[in-house]
This record gives structure tokens, C-alpha cells and sequence, in this order.
């Protein structure tokens, strides 16, 4: 029987539904320096890696890879992809810009103040994370609650949602413990919970959930999704997650712990294995450069949980190397190699909107491909994997010369991905970065060289 | 601006008899074995069989196209096909007695000595289950008045001629092989007037209410396989190169967000149903003149 059609909310879809473009693109910009920052600093800073836990200039560091350039590029994109996904638009656009400049702000204040240990900067700073935060939760649940999409992927970011205030709540408590020291002796406890709530009740669903829908999308894989498997992923992960962080603040449980973190690797590897069968039935054959950095995050992923789940094992304190490899492998590894990826699908596309979409169909434009260097992109990635490889070792063997060099490797990441960033981003519009790259292009195709991706005279 | 929809008086089932408006992709969906039917008829259904052709072309044609495909009358076809899914249709045609055989036509003067500017084989788009609607209509806009292209194809592409004669194309078809169709275009600069409501076969729909049904769009496209952003540009290409008034039909897997503002842009119409998960259809009109944005 022909399906009937689906009843729809009348009003249609116009351009003022459509995301706006310059909300993400303000987030994916602060995310970018604040990879430019991490790669600058990386040699100094990789070997703080093996300092304690309560190290301000280590806190620092890792605040910087998760307010820096992680929560800013999952906002943008989140603003960006979510009424895409959801297929609703964006509530509150407005806002969102709003939320952007309390979120500037906020880190602006934040990290130096963390480094430097000045308590109302700690104090105001986060609590303008948390305002900011907390707006793009509202923003994101509004878009939910609206949207037709009652699928796993629905409930990833729901779950996201709910899991977000809570982890920023618990790191405003922490940031506010610095000037008063209310918590006492609990303060190690809630810096667990907090990681545990950011890393795996926000951005592990949230990252997730968009992998299914993108990676889908990109390589002609929708139609493989394993869906059971994605429900059973997420259960797996928010169980583990809310059970993580509950006992942390609660019980103190070796055997809650254990079987939490089991849980959570079972998420983890579900989530592996659910991508590495998409990747295989997919109908696009190509190797899109997002694979590989797709498929390292989730086998940093499956790390990071066996890191855990074997450290509470052993009985490890939260000061211990494998707790220390676990949060760093779902930072580093899991989250930054995903930006990496999906970035170069995500924010190209959105360049591409800009630029070429209104010129489609009566001018030629150039593919998604065309606007960044593949081999860069490839040797960016080895060296990243390479940074994630000897930094992990160094931290677990506390050699100071591999993390040193993870440092190195990682710059040399960043380096590549940066540069292409840079490439994708002088198409956002014809500009003088645009004239002096098309310039040296033309002058490299006359002498043989490659074809040209910009289309349109910038003169 | 947007196209109202207008639903389909009733959605189509087992029981219903083909009418020569349904889509083959209808026919095949409610009626799996007349896909045996079809490939009896004519040769050029063979390829039917293929789950990926079948997929994109199937959606493409309308009985009555395919009736013209296989060079046979319209009513045959659907008697034919009524007949194979077990249903009592009244018709005044005996379908024993139709003609299967192409009505012979004059070869046209100008096929004599043109000059053929352009060749292109649509049939390796169709094996790897892309469209070659935007390759055809890129090598149309390269043909010079008084010039030709001459176009392989796996079947007979009834459709283009209407969307090519509203360009200034005539075309003359050759049979050579079942799956080896030769039709020269040529580009005399005599343009067919856009279709009108009036001049439908079918009951004109009410005002302000768009008809779905295939008969309503131009051309049809199908960008399920594609990846972001090419299913924007196949459909801003498909557009550019069809005529004013004329309407195209796009089937995709899911809403595009991103094309919506485009077509606000240019001013074109636009209506999008969802048939069910992953089956989006999105039904765009070109203003009948040339109102739109620039």
C-alpha cells in the first residue's frame, strides 16, 4: 500500500527556517583559535600531563581542549546540525548569537583565571559558561520538543541535553570551591563527576547520535544503521554515565564503579562497532577523509573505557595514570579527532553553502573536496594519531620524552588541520586571503599545477 | 511562496486499477509481478530487474511514458497490466488485438545533413544508477542553432522531448537494439509552448492546489544517492535548465533544509511531502515568467 502522506505543520519551510549560517560559524572560529592555542603550546604543555590532578596550569590545559575548542565547536554545531538532523528549525536564533558573546566572554575570563588562580575571575567567568551553557541547552530542547524526529537520534541529543547543565553545574560548584573550599574533601569527587558528566552524558550522546546522522549522510550509509545497536549504545552509555557519576558523589562503590565502567566500554564498543559496519555497507565507496578520524575517535573511545573499567579494576585512585589516560584519551582522542573529522564535512559544507550554493546549477562550483587539501588533511591525521599514541604511552609509562613528543606530534596535527582551515575558510567569501590564494593558484596552474577550486573572479 | 498541496483523493492499493498516471515505481509497488509483465512487453524492461535501476528509473516514467517506451498504445498497456494483476477493467480496446509494433514515422529533412555538434551515452549513468537529466541538458545548452547532439540511451526517453521542445529541440528516434536507443536533437529553435493546465489529459486540479502526481512535474529527479551537497546542485542545475512554468519533481531520503532558502531566492515555488521515512518528495514551479529574483 503507498504510504499516505504525513501530516505536516502547515507554514512550510522558508528561508527564515533555514540555520544561520553566521551562528555556527562564530563558535567553529573560537573552537579553531583555541586549537591554534593548544598547538602553539603543545610541547610546553603535553608534559603537564603527568603533574596532579589539582594542578592549576593542568586544569587549565585540559579546560582549554574542553571550554576552548570542544563545547564551542559541539555548540556551533549543534545550532548548525541539530534543526538539519531534527529536520526543525532552530528556536531562538537570536539567542543563540546572544549566548555566543556570554560564552566569549566567559572563557576569555575563565582559563587565564584558572591558570593564574584568581578567584572572581574563576567565580564570573564560570558563571557566564554556565549562563552560556545553559541558554544552548534551552535552545537545543526547544528545537526538540518541536521536532517530528522521534528516533535514537532524537533521544542522543536529548539525553545530551539533560546530561549538559548538570556536568556544567557540578564544574561552576568546583570553580566556586576555589574561592570558598566549601567542598572540603569532596572536591576530587565532584571533579570526577564533573568529567564524568561532560565526557559521557553530554558530548559522548551528543557525538554520537550526530555521527549516526552524518556519517549516514555522507557516505550513502542511512539505511544501514544498526538501529537496535544505537538504542542498546545509548543505553549502555547513559546507565554507565549517570551510574559513574552518581557513586562518585554518593557511594564510593568499588563494585558500582566496576560494573558502571563496563558499561560504559560496552557503549563505547557498540558505537565502534556500529560505525565500523556502516563505513563498511556504505553505497559511496570513496575514503572520505572524515573516516579515519572518525574511526580513530572511536577506538580512542573503546580505550578511554578499558582505561577505566581496568583502573577500577586495580583499585586505582583518580590520581592514577589510567584515570589520567582515560580522560585525556575521551578528550584528545575521542572528541578532538571527531572535530577534526566531522569538521571537514561540516564547516566545508557550511562554507559552501555560503559561497557556492547561490550560485549552483548556473556557474560550476567546486566539490566539498576541492576546497581543502586531501593529502594535508591525511598527513595531519597520522601526525595526530601519532601525538595520541605516544602521549598515551608517555602518561602511562611517565615518560616525560613521550609526552614531549606527543606534544610535538600534536602541533604537527594541528599544524595541517589548521592550514586547511584556514584554505576552507577563504571561500567564506571573496576577500584578500581569497585574492591572494587564487593568485597563487592560477600562477601554479600555469606552471602545471593543480586545478582551481574557486569559481567565481574574485576580480 | 509555496505551492499548496492538494492530497491525492485516495492513496493508491491493491485492487485499484493502473491508470496510464501512475508512476512504474507505483505499478511495481502495489503490484510486484507485473514487473514480469513489463519486461514481456517490451525488451527494454529487462533492465527493470535491477534492483539500482529499477530504483531511479522506475520513478521517472509514468505507464504512459513506458506505453511510449515500448512503442505501444497507452491503453494497451494499462489493459495489459490490469489484466496481469487480475482486475476487471472495463476498457474499449482489445487487447489482443493492439498493434505492439512502433508507429512508423517520416524521417525528418533536417536529419539528412546536420551538423551533430555533441554525442553523449546516457547508458553508463544509468548502470552506476545516476540520472544524466543534468549531463543532457549541460550538452543541449551547448548546442548551437542549427546544430545537433545526438543522445544514447537504454530506453526511450519519452519525457525529454517535451522539456527539450520547450527549449527548441526537435528529435527524431531510432530503435537499433533493445538496450541501444539513438536520438538525435536538433536545435531548430522552434519552441513548444510550456504545457498548461487546459491541455492536461487529465481534470485541471482547483486553483491554488498543485497536483502530485507525476503527470504535474516536467521532469523528475531522484538525488536519494547522493551526498550532500550534490543533491542542491543536480536540483539548481535541473532547474536552470528547465523553462519557465514548467515544474520539477525531486525524491529524496530527507528534507533539504538548505535548499529552501535557494528556491525563496530565485523565487521559485515550492511544496515538500513526506511519504514516509527516508521518501521525501519535493515538488518546485519556475515562475511562468521570468520573475524571479536575479
Amino acid at each position: 500500500m503507498k504510504p499516505a502522506a504525513i501530516p505536516r505543520p502547515s507554514g512550510g519551510i522558508s528561508s527564515a527556517h533555514a540555520p544561520d549560517l553566521d551562528i555556527p560559524a562564530r563558535f567553529m572560529a573560537l573552537a579553531m583559535f583555541g586549537l591554534l592555542v593548544t598547538g602553539i603550546i603543545g610541547v610546553v604543555a603535553y608534559p603537564l600531563l603527568l603533574e596532579s590532578f589539582y594542578a592549576p596550569k593542568l586544569l587549565a590545559f585540559v579546560h582549554l581542549h574542553t571550554l576552548g575548542i570542544v563545547a564551542p565547536l559541539v555548540v556551533g554545531a549543534s545550532y548548525q546540525l541539530v534543526p538539519v538532523v531534527l529536520q526543525e528549525p532552530l528556536a531562538a536564533p537570536r539567542v543563540a548569537r546572544f549566548s555566543f558573546w556570554v560564552y566569549l566572554v566567559g572563557v576569555l575570563l575563565f582559563l587565564p583565571s584558572l591558570v593564574a588562580t584568581w578567584q572572581i575571575g574563576l567565580g564570573i567567568g564560570g558563571t557566564l559558561l554556565f549562563a552560556a551553557l545553559l541558554l544552548y541547552a534551552a535552545i537545543v530542547w526547544m528545537t526538540l520538543a518541536s521536532a517530528p524526529e522521534r528516533g535514537v537520534i532524537r533521544w542522543h541529543i536529548a539525553a545530551a541535553v539533560v546530561g549538559l547543565p548538570l556536568g556544567v553545574a557540578a564544574g561552576l560548584l568546583l570553580a566556586l570551591n576555589k574561592t570558598t573550599g566549601f567542598l572540603e574533601g569532596r572536591t576530587l569527587s565532584l571533579l570526577a563527576a564533573h568529567a564524568t558528566l561532560m565526557i559521557l552524558c553530554w558530548i559522548t550522546p551528543l557525538l554520537f547520535g550526530v555521527a549516526y546522522r552524518l556519517v549516514g549522510m555522507f557516505t550513502l550509509s542511512e539505511d544501514r544503521l544498526w538501529h537496535r545497536v544505537a538504542w542498546a549504545e545509548l543505553g549502555f552509555t547513559l546507565v554507565g554515565g549517570w551510574t559513574l557519576a552518581t557513586s562518585f558523589l554518593l557511594f564510593h562503590s568499588r563494585p558500582v564503579f566496576i560494573m558502571a565502567s563496563a558499561l560504559v566500554l560496552i557503549g563505547q564498543a557498540l558505537f565502534f562497532v556500529q560505525l565500523a559496519h556502516m563505513y563498511h555497507a556504505r553505497r559511496r565507496r570513496q575514503i572520505d577523509v572524515h573516516i579515519p578520524f572518525a574511526m580513530t575517535a572511536a577506538s580512542c573511545g573503546v580505550l578511554a573505557g578499558l582505561a577505566l573499567f581496568i583502573g577500577f579494576i586495580r583499585g586505582d585512585g583518580p590520581a592514577g595514570e589510567l584515570w589520567v589516560v582515560a580522560v585525556w584519551l575521551g578528550i584528545a582522542g575521542m572528541m578532538i579527532s571527531a572535530i577534526q573529522g566531522f569538521f571537514y564535512k561540516i564547516a566545508t559544507f557550511l562554507v559552501w553553502l555560503n559561497r557556492y550554493a547561490p550560485v549552483a546549477g548556473r556557474q560550476k562550483v567546486p566539490r566539498l573536496e576541492e576546497l581543502y587539501k586531501l593529502r594535508v588533511a591525511r598527513i595531519g591525521w597520522i601526525c595526530w594519531l601519532a601525538a595520541l599514541i605516544t602521549s598515551a604511552s608517555g602518561i602511562l609509562l611517565g615518560v616525560d620524552l613521550l609526552v614531549t613528543a606527543g606534544g610535538l606530534l600534536a602541533a604537527g596535527g594541528i599544524g595541517c588541520f589548521l592550514s586547511n582551515v584556514v584554505r576552507i575558510a577563504s571561500h567564506w567569501q571573496s576577500g584578500p586571503l581569497d585574492r591572494v590564494i587564487g593568485r597563487m593558484r592560477r600562477s601554479r596552474r600555469a606552471a602545471g599545477g593543480e586545478r582551481v577550486g574557486h569559481v567565481i573572479a574574485s576580480e | 511562496m509555496r505551492l499548496i498541496s492538494r492530497k491525492k483523493e485516495s492513496d493508491l492499493e491493491v485492487g485499484q486499477p493502473v491508470t496510464g498516471q501512475w508512476r512504474i515505481s507505483d505499478v511495481l509497488k502495489i503490484y510486484p509481478d507485473l514487473l514480469d509483465t513489463l519486461v514481456e512487453t517490451t525488451p527494454a524492461f529487462e533492465k527493470l530487474r535491477n534492483p539500482a535501476l529499477r530504483k531511479v528509473q522506475s520513478r521517472l516514467i509514468t505507464v504512459e511514458q513506458a506505453a511510449g517506451i515500448a512503442g505501444i498504445e497507452p491503453r494497451a498497456l494499462i489493459s495489459r497490466l490490469n489484466a496481469a494483476a487480475g482486475l476487471d477493467v472495463a476498457t474499449d480496446d482489445d487487447p489482443d488485438s493492439e498493434d505492439d509494433t512502433p508507429v512508423a514515422s517520416d524521417q525528418p529533412t533536417w536529419l539528412d545533413d546536420v551538423t551533430v555538434a555533441q554525442e553523449l551515452d546516457a547508458r553508463p549513468f544509468q548502470e552506476r544508477g545516476e540520472e544524466p537529466f543534468s549531463a543532457i541538458m549541460e550538452v543541449s545548452r551547448q548546442i548551437p542553432e542549427g546544430q545537433a547532439f545526438l543522445l544514447l540511451n537504454s530506453f526511450e526517453p519519452v519525457p525529454l522531448y517535451d522539456v527539450l521542445g520547450m527549449r527548441g529541440f526537435e528529435h527524431w528516434t531510432e530503435f537499433n537494439a533493445p538496450d541501444e536507443w539513438r536520438i538525435w536533437f536538433f536545435h531548430s529553435g522552434k519552441k513548444l509552448a510550456p504545457k498548461t493546465a487546459g491541455e492536461r489529459k487529465q481534470p485541471a486540479p482547483p486553483v491554488s492546489e498543485s497536483d502530485w502526481g507525476s503527470a504535474d512535474a516536467s521532469v523528475t529527479i531522484d538525488v536519494s544517492e547522493l551526498v550532500p551537497p550534490e543533491p542542491l546542485i543536480k536540483i539548481m542545475e535541473a532547474l536552470e535548465s528547465l523553462p519557465d512554468g514548467s515544474s520539477l519533481l525531486v525524491h529524496h531520503v530527507r528534507r533539504p533544509m538548505h535548499l529552501y532558502p535557494q528556491l525563496d531566492t530565485m523565487g521559485y515555488r515550492h511544496d515538500t511531502r513526506e511519504l514516509a521515512p527516508d521518501q521525501i518528495e519535493v515538488l518546485i514551479q519556475k515562475p511562468p515568467f521570468a520573475e524571479a529574483a536575479p
